[in-house]
């Protein structure tokens, strides 16, 4: 009994409070709202632009160091203003603190569940970094280079030029493949098919030269060809690094096209047996 | 400590136009001012430019190769059925190593006297699928020299035109390792750029089959005075109007041993960046008011900044390096490009005074090889840093 009354004076008391902080919000503070936003804003878009601007015009080892630094800047901006405006409006002392902090936790537990945790999920993933910008990854279907780390969610340009905007909180639940971490290189897959009757040391030697005579590729690091009987037929494949990662499909169009020249002058048979039903991926 | 900082605060000051050159991608900015010197007059300029292709090899670079090659022939002489067979001479690929080899090897091999078998080719076959047949065809032992097994000298004065980056173009280079150490009573002379001979260290491990290799030594102030006095004595070219940007570590030294050890270091000691960087500072300064009469001066020496780059222009650039000639369809086979497309680049390049070109075949315009190669090696291409 005691307990429960205990309880609706401190609703009662916070309640009161929330009513007194409503109370003081005046047009003046709200003018000061509005251009600590707008401020906000413009100070985003510039940090955006001149990042991303500053990090084209540096050497290319240095490109996504400096683009990852983005989110940072990004949420600094952002924690600042927040803090302003909650400063302007709610007088962040210790009691003004607790009686907003219930009231605004339980309205965004049920209406912006999903933004909060894909806010969480950001900063969380600011640290633990499954992506960063410049990074190229796959979540569910879609596959591309992260080109903005937002306060909600990430922006991904796939191939096709499309832009795909997922929220952080999906690192809680997907898997995130990210193909060079950090890194300007990405290991390039492709793949090449031929009967079973082919000569492999043939095509290994063609596949090995090819990749060594592309402009695109990194010859510092390895160059693999790998191979695999399959029902169809023989599946090569030719594992290797672009220069930039940007490149990747650039570079694998140029591979497969100066390779499918040498294949012809060769002779080379491809399979013929090709069953609608099972990809070669079988 | 104070007085330390003080100094150190003059440096800064006194080497302030430089240091923000670095910075600086406009190669329209004029990073030194020198008002008081012109253009050159055109009779002048072609007078100058007609004596620079004229100058002989660097005696610095030739006395440079005959000893190595002294060295490395008396070894394969004394231990010849085991010991290396070949010697490769290395050097930054805008220095022109098939005329330094020719300058140098001329009169040793009349000290030897031993057959000689020159590659003797002004140029990279015009058809790459050739390459291998055409070598086997001047250097097998099968071909023009029979099967004797006699000791012979074979000089291949530049390795980059037996190879082009291309499906076809690295079978020239299959041989040569083949036949390299297959017979040791041949000795091999090989001259290569350095950005060559790494990509083939990378593609084909070319350097296993060859035996010692040489990197021509950089030159030193002093050696490039002597090798540009018969134009600074002809042209009577003053060195008393330079900038005192020299720091103070010169200051006994007199204004020409400032400007060329000045020289030597902004040309990394090659000598054909050196040409192109003493050419480059010659300015013409008026004596009377008619405009007449002039004399010329230098200005402080100074490697040009280089424009910002796409990246398919240093994609056409790290090939020309790769194979320091190129005609345009050996630069689109090389790139993988068509012609057309490979061609819009090179005007574009030429315009910018980064490539030039002579009849069909361009080349990189050696006054940007320093500030290229930092720029390429920094955007992940392979350039050795031997030389450096």
């Amino acid at each position: 009994m005691v307990i429960a009354q205990s309880t609706g004076n401190a609703a009662k008391e916070t309640a009161e409070k929330t009513q007194e902080l409503i109370a003081k919000i005046t047009t003046g503070k709200i003018a000061q709202a509005f251009i600590a936003v707008i401020f906000a804003y413009i100070l985003l878009k510039t940090v955006d632009k001149l990042v991303i601007w500053l990090s084209e015009q540096v050497a290319k080892e240095w490109r996504l160091q400096i683009k990852q630094f983005l989110p940072f800047m990004r949420m600094m901006v952002l924690t600042i203003t927040t803090i302003f405006l909650m400063n302007l409006f709610l007088n962040l002392s210790r009691d003004n603190l607790v009686a907003v902090t219930g009231t605004v936790a339980v309205a965004l537990g049920f209406a912006f569940k999903d933004y909060v945790s894909s806010i969480i999920a950001g900063i969380i993933g600011l640290f633990e970094a499954p992506y960063r910008v410049g990074d190229r990854i796959q979540i569910e279907d879609f596959y591309g280079e992260v080109v903005s780390y937002g306060l909600r969610g990430i922006r991904l340009k796939t191939p096709e030029d499309n832009i795909v905007t997922i929220p952080h909180n999906k690192i809680w639940t997907d898997a995130v493949s990210n193909s060079n971490m950090g890194e300007l290189e990405a290991q390039v897959i492709t793949n090449f098919y031929f009967a079973h009757s082919v000569d492999v040391d043939l095509v290994k030697k063609i596949l090995y030269r090819i990749a060594y005579t592309s402009k695109y590729t990194h010859l510092k690091l390895p160059i693999l060809v790998i191979m695999e009987e399959k029902r169809w037929g023989s599946l090569f494949q030719l594992k290797s690094y672009p220069l930039d990662a940007r490149d990747e499909f650039i570079y694998k169009t140029d591979l497969t096209t100066r390779a499918k020249r040498a294949f012809a002058k060769y002779n080379l048979a491809y399979p013929i047996y090709f069953n609608q039903e099972n990809d070669f991926g079988d | 400590m104070t007085r330390l900082f003080h100094q150190f605060q003059n440096l800064l000051f006194n080497s302030r136009k430089f240091l923000l050159s670095q910075f600086s991608t406009d190669p329209t900015e004029v990073q030194e001012p020198e008002n008081s010197l012109t253009q050159l007059p055109e009779d002048t300029a072609s007078l100058l430019s007609e004596m620079a292709r004229d100058l002989p090899s660097n005696r610095g670079d030739v006395e440079a190769i005959q000893t190595a090659l002294d060295e490395a022939f008396a070894e394969w002489l004394d231990n010849s059925e085991s010991g290396d067979n070949s010697l490769l001479i290395l050097s930054s690929p805008v220095t022109s190593v098939s005329r330094i080899l020719t300058d140098s090897i001329s009169d040793w091999l009349m000290e030897k006297k031993v057959p000689l078998r020159p590659l003797e080719w002004l140029g990279r076959p015009k058809n790459t699928e050739e390459i291998v047949h055409k070598l086997r065809q001047q250097l097998g032992r099968g071909g023009l020299g029979g099967d004797s097994k006699t000791s012979e000298i074979v000089v291949i004065p530049n390795l980059s035109w037996c190879y082009l980056r291309c499906f076809e173009g690295l079978e020239g280079i299959d041989y040569l390792q083949d036949v390299l150490l297959q017979d040791n009573s041949r000795f091999w002379v090989i001259a290569s750029g350095l950005v060559g001979w790494e990509y083939l260290n990378y593609v084909s491990h070319f350097k296993a089959y060859c035996g010692k290799s040489f990197i021509l030594p950089k030159l030193v102030g002093e050696q490039l005075q002597t090798w540009l006095a018969p134009i600074i004595s002809e042209l009577e070219i003053k060195f008393d109007k330079l900038n005192n940007d020299f720091g103070d570590f010169d200051r006994n030294k007199d204004p020409q041993t400032k400007y060329f050890d000045r020289l030597a270091r902004v040309s990394g000691g090659v000598s054909s960046v050196a040409l192109e960087i003493f050419l480059d500072s010659i300015c013409y300064e008026l004596i009377d008011s008619d405009h007449q009469s002039g004399t010329l001066q230098v200005k402080n020496p100074r490697s040009p900044n280089l424009s910002r780059l796409l990246p398919d222009e240093l994609y056409l650039l790290y090939s020309l390096l790769l194979h320091e000639d190129l005609t345009l369809s050996e630069a689109a086979d090389s790139l993988g490009d068509e012609i057309s497309l490979v061609r819009s680049k090179v005007y574009t390049l030429r315009r910018k005074g980064i490539i030039e070109q002579r009849g069909n075949t361009i080349t990189l315009n050696p006054i940007h090889y320093p500030r290229l190669k930092s720029e390429l090696s920094n955007n992940n291409f392979i350039i050795s840093d031997e030389d450096d």
